[in-house]
């Protein structure tokens, strides 16, 4: 009996030790359309910001189907830790291991905007081409092509589709995503833009919710208890928006205070159609992989590329929430 | 003086520091801060989620432990059971979700006591474990939308202005006070903790205490969780959040010492409500995260000092006293 008991255990810490060294090593594979024959198709790296996000998967979906059609080996890879510091480092440690591994081309959707650039350096001096993924790389020499939406253009629609249905003026919160996001600051960045052409509404609270919606939901009620008369919340992704739209709930307050999210998460849409969010808006993230991919296999095969494919987004309200995904 | 005239003071003082957190936040903002909806939001709403996590580290801290992977705990815990939660069956959800806190706890227990890994070291790698599971099940599909007689947990209240959430609360808490504080078996965690050579050549059954800490946290993260689940709505990979952090925040800040053996969940709750306060106000004065995450550091660091302090001069006060006897004799 103890015998068996001191085998499990040591399985057990076997598989502890094993997660162990994947948080140290920054990686997690994330079984990507990789197999057999390496040295038949070309090798093309998918690095983005976690495997956990619906969106992400989205992201990677459209990324493996793309190689699937087009012939060419794509892997996703993504940090473990998704907190915005050491996610940074764990891509760039991921991207130090597709120099050595030498990967024909990296597709990359940075944590961090700047704190980046060194290891694109190092890829760039490998001769390994960059397609820019999603979330803009600070310096433009870094990349052959910028894939993705304009987060800023995604914020001006979704601020300016919220400031219509409020009848263009009353108070606001500007919910944040974590701190120092680059996806975060420019979706402010396009509210901001959206709020210069309406200034009937004012912004009362912009607090953090580190995109979470445990968070949201506390930091909501804290700010309702201060602002209790506010028209709108402008959240910087779903998942806040949800958890505003329970602290408002709790409150009792549904249908008084409008709620806008971005990404259009399943469960934001059924959020949306039961009424307890008013707008969110679609970034197409199976659409966002899939291009990537088409530019990275552009780029190996030597076309021209442009310096910028946009996908477009789409705001998601009430009267098309059922048909927002058909092109 | 007498150890139990210490403990005393020190309860008490800490009671002070939770007083002029809330009496400077009510100078600042006498409006918002100190209406009654806001007070009772934070104590009896938003606080019991950290408080109950903070009893579990507090347990593990007492017994010279530590257990870093309760929050990882409570994500796997809910999101396993989400899904008969949602469909209504909420024997068999209760039934998964505190087998599954109970299993981790008990394989957190038994790699501390048996096998004398460190409780740093066994908690940290079973959170990869518990969080690194969680991810796989969930997979990007989040469980959405409960229904409204699950949600009461939460929303509802059985007696009038206290919410179910705070009424449980305050039942474990009474449970866990009565348990550490009048019984034998609190007092053998007590003494575990003080000195842990002593207890088990006094044969105590030390092994057996220990991972009968292990597992009551196990059992607080998934009753956590659950909670979570129907205040969230949702089944959330990211409920995770600064949990660990402010759990063991939450101990250090209400006093309960490092080094074990000292301080009672009723520290845990002064330090839990410290904390709470502060993100309180300072959402509602609109001071921005980074400080706020600065700020509970400072908090954390003061009371760390001030626990070196009190001892300090208790200890020369005791000297003192011990002195005068000695001539008098």
């Amino acid at each position: 009996m103890k015998k068996i008991l001191s085998l499990i255990l040591a399985a057990l810490m076997c598989a502890a030790l094993l997660t162990g060294c994947g948080g140290d090593g920054g990686s997690k594979d994330s079984g990507g359309a990789k197999d057999s024959g390496g040295d038949a198709g070309k090798e093309i790296l998918v690095i983005v910001k976690n495997s956990t996000a619906p969106f992400w998967i989205s992201v990677m979906d459209g990324a493996k189907a793309a190689g699937q059609e087009l012939g060419y080996n794509v892997t996703c890879k993504t940090p473990v830790d998704t907190a915005e510091g050491s996610g940074n480092e764990q891509q760039s440690i991921l991207c130090e291991e597709a120099i050595v591994s030498g990967v024909n081309c990296l597709v990359i959707a940075p944590v961090d905007s700047e704190a980046i650039i060194p290891v694109t350096k190092k890829v760039n001096e490998a001769g390994i081409p960059i397609v820019n993924l999603n979330t803009k790389i600070s310096d433009d020499t870094q990349y052959k092509t910028f894939v993705g939406l304009e987060n800023v253009n995604q914020g001006y629609d979704t601020a300016k589709a919220l400031f219509e249905a409020m009848g263009g003026s009353g108070k606001i919160f500007i919910i944040e995503g974590s701190t120092g996001a680059q996806t975060s600051i420019d979706r402010v960045t396009g509210c901001e833009k959206a709020l210069a052409e309406y200034p009937d509404i004012e912004v009362v609270a912009q607090q953090s919710a580190n995109y979470s919606r445990a968070d949201a939901l506390n930091v909501v009620q804290n700010l309702l208890q201060s602002q209790p008369d506010v028209d709108a919340i402008f959240c910087c992704n779903d998942e806040m928006a949800l958890g505003s739209a329970e602290a408002v709930d709790a409150a009792g307050k549904t249908g008084q205070i409008m709620i806008s999210g971005q990404d259009a998460n399943d469960d934001a849409v059924a959020a949306l159609k039961e009424g307890k969010i008013t707008i969110t808006s679609y970034g197409n993230p199976y659409m966002q992989g899939y291009t990537a991919i088409q530019a990275a296999i552009d780029v190996l095969e030597g076309k021209s590329v442009e310096s910028f494919y946009e996908v477009a987004t789409k705001v998601v309200d009430s009267s098309n929430a059922d048909t927002f995904k058909d092109n | 003086m007498s150890l139990k005239a210490k403990n005393r003071i020190d309860l008490l003082s800490r009671f002070l520091i939770l007083l002029v957190v809330i009496i400077g936040l009510a100078i600042m903002q006498p409006g918002a801060f100190l209406s009654v909806s806001n007070l009772s939001q934070v104590v009896f709403q938003q606080t019991p989620f950290t408080l109950l996590m903070a009893f579990g580290m507090s347990l593990a801290i007492i017994s010279k432990g530590i257990d870093i992977s309760m929050a990882s705990n409570m994500v796997l815990s809910s999101y396993l059971s989400a899904s008969y939660f949602q469909a209504g069956n909420y024997l068999t959800g209760v039934a998964v979700s505190l087998g599954v806190g109970v299993l981790f706890g008990l394989l957190n227990g038994i790699l501390i006591s048996k096998i004398k890994i460190e409780p740093f070291v066994a908690t940290f790698s079973v959170d990869f474990v518990a969080l690194g599971l969680a991810y796989v099940v969930c997979d990007g599909k989040y469980v959405y939308g409960f229904p409204d007689g699950f949600r009461a947990l939460t929303n509802g209240a059985l007696i009038p202005g206290l919410p179910n959430i705070a009424l449980v609360t305050i039942l474990v808490f009474a449970l866990l006070y009565l348990l550490t504080k009048h019984t034998v078996y609190g007092r053998s965690l007590y003494s575990l903790g003080h000195n842990r050579t002593a207890a088990r050549l006094s044969g105590m059954r030390s092994d057996e205490i220990v991972i009968s800490v292990y597992v009551i946290n196990g059992l607080l993260a998934s009753l956590t969780g659950i909670l979570y689940l129907a205040r969230l709505n949702a089944a959330d990979p990211t409920i995770k959040g600064s949990l660990t952090i402010d759990s063991l925040a939450s101990a250090l800040i209400g006093g309960i010492a490092f080094g074990g053996g000292k301080g009672s969940v009723l520290n845990t709750v002064i330090g839990a409500l410290v904390i709470m306060f502060i993100r309180n106000g300072m959402n509602i004065m609109g001071v921005s995260t980074n400080w706020q995450q600065a700020v509970v550091g400072f908090v954390i660091l003061f009371s760390v000092f001030y626990e070196y302090a009190l001892n300090h001069i208790m200890v020369r006060f005791a000297d003192k006293r011990g002195g005068k006897s000695a001539q008098a004799a």
